[in-house]
């Protein structure tokens, strides 16, 4: 009986499709595209409907190397979880392909001249999967929950102290301080994605993390645990598109097995793949390999309190001694990219190539500079008052991208210059909490931001007592020079200061700079729009085969 | 004596003494045998595959993978002594307590080692590692710690089994020192199957130090672990499987020596026994894959 | 027999309890803190501060344990850090899969262990005894691992005919068995061989019992003394090693797991100790340990059934 009545629900969709919803070039074909899929499968007779090109497929199959978490936005902390949220839930605003904030759920936004309230306007008519309606209401609640002890994102949240709802889709935020990166920092991380409040009231917590109701192009359909995400297309999503019916994760952990995946057409997009196997999909006129500089910088930290490296003239040496761009060229290429400033190539704080003092390859310069500190060659390695020139290199595992291997040339190349070294390659876990307490001398550190404001950066990582500031630097004039970037609103001049204080960082050499880990996708070349960029690489909604 | 001339005769203790002395060798004869050291790392020749200049390839830093395979036997053999030995003394000595006392002191002993039984082995040495930190020494203590209750389940049983006859209750009449009396009379009694466990015992250390090491927290780099330099190969398999497999060879080699050599002492220690029974000598130890 | 299987029962309920103590105490001791695991390198120190709190990790330790023990009793090993879902629920999912695996394995490897044992029992010292034998020991020496690897590299890259990794969505289908040939043999020939080397060790023992004499000089084929007569007695001890494998096999399927992404319970835990979530860690350590004393349980109960002087032991 369930059946015929759902059997029935779907001709009766069928045919409202046909009436109202079918483009006006499109021929009408009563076939089924993909007499492969179960006849039974309901959700597969609807799609016909609305697709351009009859025979193109509609569904878009992604490999993911880890199986989603769970979708509480302001709980959500992997990648992994973050991309497939992307796709059913929005924020307040979206980035444009290079960086800048645009709208999405809210509709455009003022700030005040002090720079402290921010007035959203919302867009109307919106409507959560679960028909409830999104509005003021709605953006209070969850970033009142944002705020709460359920949440892992209370400090960035902590700028808020007020929001007041002006009318149903107006709402204003008041900041405690002038913040230019406030989008970036606040309303657009993972934090930022706005949930049903009406689902989370009526359902259990737990189902309602994990059956994700937003207002997003895509909605949530199924999930097999450990191998396949499945979302649906939503209807009535208030932008132009979806074009796909269909956007499936499957969970493929290796990386070979990814690659024979996608030749085989198991799978339409896999966003990671050895050198090797990349030089031969670029060959090959049926797939696109797309390499984009992400806003994720990688280099190790030279911790300032410690020995060696409280003398200037050490750190100097060290950057000498090791020729970077050669190792990331051979080593890591094309994933990874020699960067030398902090801040990510890809954003728009970066000045360009060459700009910023740097210091090149030169081990005699670097033996130079490690004498002139005092220091005298004792059989192999250098020493002073009998203490040797040692450095433990604390380095994770294939966290970033080859950085226990670049490591190991690192320590090699010291070797080479008469600096004794030794890896400390440790689990991920140990790792973070040695970082955290500054307990090395010298680590390899990634920094990845989803947003470009080189804010995110430098306030983390060099301003006095930052957030990810682990190797104790400080310089007063810097702190002094970021702090007024940061209240400067007028992008233009921002610009400047921010050139500035990439110089002072650079010149400081509290580095050794790696470089910026790119984003990676390789897909069938009759793809079509689709155009990721490092702001935002999730856009589905204009995807469609040809 | 005659228990190594019985083990020279023995066919598969000849096989398997063939195998370790190629490793022993290796170990041994690193630096003259092999052409480079285990970290000449040259960029230029990254990923090159087996051909007469580079016997079995380079790995991802160009580094000559026969080279580094050699000077990792020395890795891997130190592994497997102190591993074992730190299993041998500590299971031991826990055995031969709990045989020899009896009464409270052996229940909660062998109830301590039924819990670390329960556990299964590489998970227990996984978990070690991960307290103590990756390193060679926490490898070999954490593959050590694993070995302890199977050494003491052996020496129990067979101090039980020598504690009541009548020289060693003599001994007490004679008011000889319970500790004399276990190292001198109990000792020399049961060390015929410590032995033959012990040698079995080898093959399974290398192989779940190999199994830490491929989930990750084996030796440091530069190190040439075998069991890390598969793991490393893993990624390049379908490219580059050199990397991966022949590492992987030499230790198939070293645990398969081991193993033969094992069941030849077994069987010269005590010809007639050949087939282990339930309770007396050890189980077919060697049978532990990780 | 009642009295000997209750005492038996009666006596592994410590060790379970020693076991959830041991597993509680080792990934308290493992240095990481899942609360900036969870939140990541990029994130702020109050965050961390507020999600350390809300996991409890805040609470002593004896308070922490007494939290853990006294739900568990209850089968309820609470909230993984991580996912914030019932640990329970995650490993019901998994579960199934990894006891997939293992069954698939212990079946193949025991027949095909048996055979091979059975052959060489029959015809000692012969060629094809030495070369089953030697085969048997290559297939023990051999990392789980690098056999995995090894297999993958053969079948999946170079001939292509098998899937390199991953689970079917169903075992009846031509993609799930498919994707079980490879795992089940990593995870089975460490298995086959030891059962060869038993059946093989057994069947030599047997066949120079006095019975099997009587039989041989009554004029009964050879055939008929060995697979009526001495292939029966000597599968009794092997009978008990499957028991004891299967446990083996439940820790050795962590490996084979992860080699494979096999979404098991193996893959479950070796990602609960990289992300320090506790309760999974401790709910999976536990089950297997559960397993692997119920399955002795069970192999000692058999064996006293066998050979009832077994019980005054």
């Amino acid at each position: 009986m369930k059946r015929v009545l759902s059997i029935l629900f779907v001709l009766m969709l069928m045919f409202a499709l046909v009436a109202c919803g079918a483009p006006a070039d499109e021929p009408a074909d009563p076939e089924p595209a993909e007499p492969a899929e179960p006849a039974d499968d309901e959700e597969d007779e609807e799609e016909e409907e609305v697709v351009e090109d009859p025979d193109a497929k509609t569904d878009w199959v992604i490999a993911l190397e880890t199986d989603i978490v769970q979708f509480d936005p302001i709980q959500i902390g992997d990648a992994t979880t973050s991309g497939v949220a992307f796709q059913m839930f929005e924020r307040l605003m979206t980035r444009s392909p290079d960086g800048q904030p645009i709208p999405c759920l809210a509709e455009d936004w003022e700030v005040s001249d002090d720079g402290l309230e921010w007035t959203f306007f919302l867009r109307q008519g919106v409507e959560f999967h679960d028909g409830s309606p999104f509005n003021a209401d709605v953006v209070e609640w969850h970033f009142k929950r944002a705020q709460s002890d359920d949440s892992n994102f209370q400090a960035q949240f902590s700028a808020i102290v007020d929001m007041e709802i002006e009318d149903d889709y107006t709402i204003t935020f008041t900041l405690d301080e002038p913040n230019a990166a406030f989008p970036d920092n606040v309303i657009m991380p993972n934090g930022g994605f706005i949930p049903s409040m009406e689902a989370f009231e009526s359902m259990e917590y737990e189902d309602w993390a994990m059956e994700p109701i937003g207002t997003g192009p895509f909605m949530w359909s199924e999930w097999v645990q450990g191998q396949r995400v499945e979302l649906v297309k939503n209807p009535n999503w208030w932008g132009d598109g979806p074009k796909l019916e269909k956007v499936i994760y499957r969970v493929i952990p290796e990386a070979n097995t990814q690659v024979i995946e996608l030749e085989t057409g198991g799978v339409d997009m896999i966003t990671r793949a050895s050198v090797q196997d990349l030089e031969r999909f670029e060959a090959n006129p049926d797939l696109n390999v797309i390499v984009t500089p992400a806003y994720r910088s990688r280099q190790y930290e030279l911790n300032v309190e410690r020995f060696p490296f409280d003398d200037k003239r050490i750190r100097e040496a060290v950057n000498w001694a090791v020729d970077m761009p050669s190792i990331v060229e051979a080593v890591a290429s094309p994933i990874t990219q020699y960067a030398d400033s902090l801040l990510p190539m890809a954003g728009w704080g970066y000045p360009g190539e060459g700009v910023l003092p740097n210091i090149g390859y030169d081990p005699d310069k670097a033996r130079e500079l490690i004498e002139d500190a005092g220091f005298e060659m004792v059989g192999d390695y250098y020493e002073k008052d009998g203490e040797r020139l040692s450095i433990e290199i604390h380095s994770p595992d294939h966290r970033y991208f080859m950085d226990k291997d670049i490591s190991e040339v690192v320590q090699n190349q010291f070797a080479q210059v008469g600096i004794e070294s030794n890896v400390k390659v440790m689990e991920w876990g140990a790792f973070l909490d040695e970082v955290r307490a500054s307990e090395f001398q010298m680590t390899f550190l990634g920094w990845n931001q989803s947003g470009a404001d080189p804010s995110l950066f430098t306030d983390a990582k060099v301003m006095t007592g930052g957030r990810g500031n682990y190797a104790n630097h400080s310089d007063p004039e810097l702190d002094e020079l970021l702090r007024e970037a940061l209240r400067e609103q007028d992008i233009d001049v921002r610009k400047e200061l921010y050139e500035e204080a990439q110089f002072m960082i650079n010149e400081n050499v509290w580095h050794i700079f790696v470089g910026n880990e790119s984003l990676m996708w390789i897909h069938p070349a009759n793809v079509r729009g689709w155009d990721p960029s490092p702001a935002i690489s999730g856009d589905y909604t204009q995807l469609y085969f040809e | 004596m005659n228990v190594l001339i019985r083990l020279t005769r023995h066919r598969s203790a000849r096989v398997g003494l063939v195998c370790l002395a190629l490793i022993f060798g290796m170990a041994a004869f690193a630096p003259w045998l092999a052409p480079e050291g285990y970290d000449d790392q040259d960029l230029m020749i990254r990923l090159q595959p087996p051909s007469s200049e580079h016997p079995l390839g380079t790995d991802q830093l160009g580094r000559q993978l026969t080279s580094r395979i050699i000077w990792g036997a020395r890795i891997s053999l130190q592994i497997a002594f102190l591993a074992t030995g730190i299993g041998l003394v500590i299971g031991s000595a826990l055995g031969l307590t709990a045989g020899f006392y009896g009464g409270k002191l052996d229940r909660f002993i062998m109830g301590l080692m039924d819990v670390l039984l329960a556990f299964p082995g590489i998970l227990l040495a996984l978990a070690v590692v991960a307290v103590l930190g990756p390193g060679l020494y926490n490898v070999m203590i954490a593959v050590g710690i694993s070995g302890i209750p199977r050494f003491a389940r052996l020496v129990r049983g067979s101090t039980l089994s020598v504690r009541e006859k009548e020289y060693i209750e003599a001994q007490h009449a004679l008011g000889a020192r319970d500790l004399g009396i276990l190292i001198k009379h109990i000792l020399p009694n049961i060390i015929g199957p410590i032995i033959v466990l012990a040698t079995l015992r080898v093959g399974t250390s290398i192989m779940q130090a190999a199994g830490v090491s491929f989930l990750g927290l084996g030796a440091q780099p530069p190190l040439p672990d075998w069991g890390g330099m598969v793991s490393q190969g893993r990624h390049l398999l379908r490219s580059e499987w050199w990397v991966g497999i022949f590492p992987g060879v030499a230790i198939l080699i070293c645990v398969f020596g081991f193993n033969l050599l094992g069941d030849g002492v077994r069987d010269a220690l005590d010809p007639r026994v050949r087939i282990a029974k339930k309770g007396q000598g050890p189980k077919e130890e060697a049978a532990t894959p990780s | 027999m009642f009295e000997y299987a209750m005492r038996k029962i009666v006596n592994a309920i410590p060790i379970l309890i020693g076991v959830s103590i041991l597993v509680f105490l080792l990934v308290h001791l493992t240095p990481g803190d899942p609360a900036r695991i969870l939140a990541g390198p990029e994130a702020y120190e109050e965050d961390i501060a507020a999600i350390r709190e809300r996991l409890g990790l805040n609470d002593p330790i004896h308070v922490q344990y007494w939290r853990f023990i006294s739900s568990a009793v209850r089968l309820d090993f609470g909230r993984s850090f991580r996912t914030q879902r019932p640990v329970t629920q995650d490993i019901l999912m998994r579960f199934p899969n990894t006891l997939q695996l293992a069954m698939v394995a212990i079946t193949w490897s025991v027949i095909f262990g048996v055979g091979i044992g059975v052959y060489a029992g029959v015809r000692p010292n012969s060629i094809g005894d030495s070369l089953s034998m030697g085969a048997a020991l290559v297939g023990v020496s051999a990392p789980s691992f690098w056999k995995g690897l090894l297999l993958m590299l053969i079948f999946a890259y170079l001939l292509g005919w098998l899937p390199a990794s991953g689970m079917g969505e169903s075992f009846f289908s031509a993609d799930g068995l498919k994707r079980m040939i490879m795992p089940a043999i990593t995870l089975g020939t460490g298995t086959a061989a030891v059962m060869a080397r038993m059946t093989r060790s057994s069947m030599l023992e047997v066949l120079n019992q006095d019975y099997i004499r009587t039989a041989r000089s009554k004029g009964l084929s050879e055939r008929n003394v060995v697979y009526r007569h001495a292939l029966r007695n000597a599968l009794i001890p092997v009978v008990t090693l499957i028991g004891l494998q299967l446990g083996v096999l439940m820790g050795g399927a962590v490996i084979t797991e992860q080699v494979f992404a096999w979404p098991g319970v193996g893959t479950l835990v070796i990602n609960g100790i990289n992300a320090r979530d506790y309760p999974m860690v401790q709910a999976c350590i536990l089950l297997i340990a559960t397993i692997f004393v119920v399955v002795n349980l069970l192999v000692d109960l058999t064996y006293s059934l066998i050979d009832p002087r077994i019980r005054y032991n």
